[in-house]
């Protein structure tokens, strides 16, 4: 049920490359694609880092309600998630203070980046939330008994641990920001070369009638999704191999 | 001398009261109790993992309870040993050294004049995952020491070892107390360990609300 639908996409969208090719607003939702991801993969990664980090080492007593609430945005529908962050965003919210500053996010770049990053920060929270988890604290309790101070802890004790899922983390969020559609379609729209992706752009093509260059494009996002769990599984596997000392 | 004054702590639903005991400097003394009844909190509290609720420890007639963990300058070694199988055993025994400062080139150098010391050279580049129980308790030791303590935290260190590997770190530890100048705390539930020393036997503990 799950392979047969991808396998298909392959071949048909396969099939359908050439058009592809020379296809300048194509090459620039790739692009674009390719570099919101990443940025958004980097600001998506630290907020999270320092977020689970500060949140294992706090004492504080609603240390579970911040949790919670981090992790609430999880159970939104992304288009939901886009409706806010254009109301809160936008001319009736908060977006007139921010213009000043230079950061203006309906059907904009800067959305883009917006909806990918507040989209994946909940997933992501809870993937390194887990990871700190995993920790035992007795090994943290030691480190500092051999003189560890805070950043030594964090750099050569924790991290070490923690490692294979950060890189995990960064091939999750890298994959989900590349495909993202509800928020980024609400709060950044898809306005050929200025904020198309790859996945509005399969969108736009479709609602356009142009089947082939959506199947082309699909083929794309499968190729990169293939290329990416690959990526990830033969990281966690050299973890694994490095744990066990080979 | 090491003085435990009165002291309460409280770990989750777990309580101990009125602990009280003194250690002459250079005297290896035990922490006696069954299973359960808070020894290891007693010394993961000297050590400054838990904060004490009432009470005071000092040292040499210093306040330590104060004192943040990684400054207390105290070895502690877990019954199960707690070395970081993402380094090898040079890198683990290390490790104090470059906490302290030290470059890394010289900490290893002095690491491995460690491991000499203790037996364990020829484990240098081994991954602390593959060593018998008794190599990762001497390991452990000599990381503990390296960064030359005054007072040695031991939990429980033999429970997992055989007879002969037991008798054999008692007397590395016996050894290196007399070398290092150390005052050794030790927890055991076994009276035969204790012999002639001084002891504390823990007993005014208390689980609110059960497990």
């Amino acid at each position: 049920m799950v392979l047969a639908p991808l396998l298909y996409g392959l071949v048909l969208g396969g099939s359908k490359l050439i058009k592809l090719f020379g296809d300048e607003e194509i090459l620039f939702a790739t692009q674009l694609s390719l570099k919101t991801s990443l940025a958004s993969t980097v600001i998506c990664i630290v907020l999270c880092l320092l977020s689970s980090s500060f949140l294992y080492f706090s004492k504080s007593k609603v240390k579970e309600t911040i949790k919670t609430l981090l992790s609430t945005p999880m159970s939104l529908p992304h288009v939901v998630s886009g409706i806010l962050l254009i109301f809160f965003f936008g001319n009736r919210g908060i977006g007139p203070y921010l213009e000043p500053f230079g950061l203006q996010f309906i059907f904009t770049v800067q959305g883009i980046l917006l909806a990918q990053v507040v989209v994946n920060i909940p997933f992501i929270f809870e993937q390194l939330w887990a990871a700190f988890s995993k920790v035992d604290p007795k090994s943290i309790f030691v480190a500092k008994s051999l003189g560890a101070n805070s950043l030594q802890l964090n750099a050569r004790i924790i991290f070490p641990f923690i490692k294979n899922d950060i890189y995990a983390a960064i091939l999750m969020c890298f994959s989900r920001c590349l495909g993202e559609y509800g928020a980024v379609m609400m709060i950044a729209g898809t306005t050929r070369m200025k904020t198309e992706l790859l996945p509005t752009a399969v969108f736009l093509n479709m609602s356009t009638g142009n089947l082939d260059l959506s199947l082309a494009i699909s083929f794309i996002l499968i190729i990169f999704a293939l290329l990416i769990n690959l990526i990830t599984r033969l990281a966690l596997k050299r973890g694994e191999v490095f744990a066990a000392g080979e | 001398m090491l003085q435990v004054n009165n002291l309460s702590i409280q770990v989750g639903n777990f309580s101990l009261h009125e602990v009280d005991f003194s250690v002459n400097k250079g005297e290896h003394f035990f922490i006696l109790g069954r299973s359960g009844v808070g020894k290891t909190i007693i010394l993961e509290t000297i050590a400054g993992r838990w904060k004490p609720c009432a009470g005071s420890i000092s040292w040499m007639g210093e306040r330590l309870d104060t004192i943040p963990v990684e400054e207390r300058h105290i070895g502690f070694l877990y019954q199960d040993y707690i070395l970081y199988n993402f380094l090898d055993t040079l890198s683990n025994v290390s490790l104090p050294l470059e906490f302290g400062g030290m470059r890394k080139k010289d900490a290893r150098e002095k690491a491995a004049t460690q491991l000499e010391k203790f037996n364990l050279s020829h484990l240098a580049h081994r991954n602390t995952d593959t060593l018998s129980g008794g190599e990762k308790q001497r390991v452990a030791l000599a990381r503990a020491l390296i960064f030359e303590p005054e007072i040695l935290l031991l939990d429980e260190p033999y429970s997992a070892l055989d007879t002969d590997t037991k008798a054999e770190m008692q007397a590395l530890t016996r050894k290196v107390a007399q070398e290092y100048e150390l005052t050794i705390l030790e927890v055991t539930h076994h009276l035969a360990d204790v012999g002639n020393h001084n002891y504390y036997t823990v007993t005014n503990t208390r689980l609110q609300g059960g497990n």
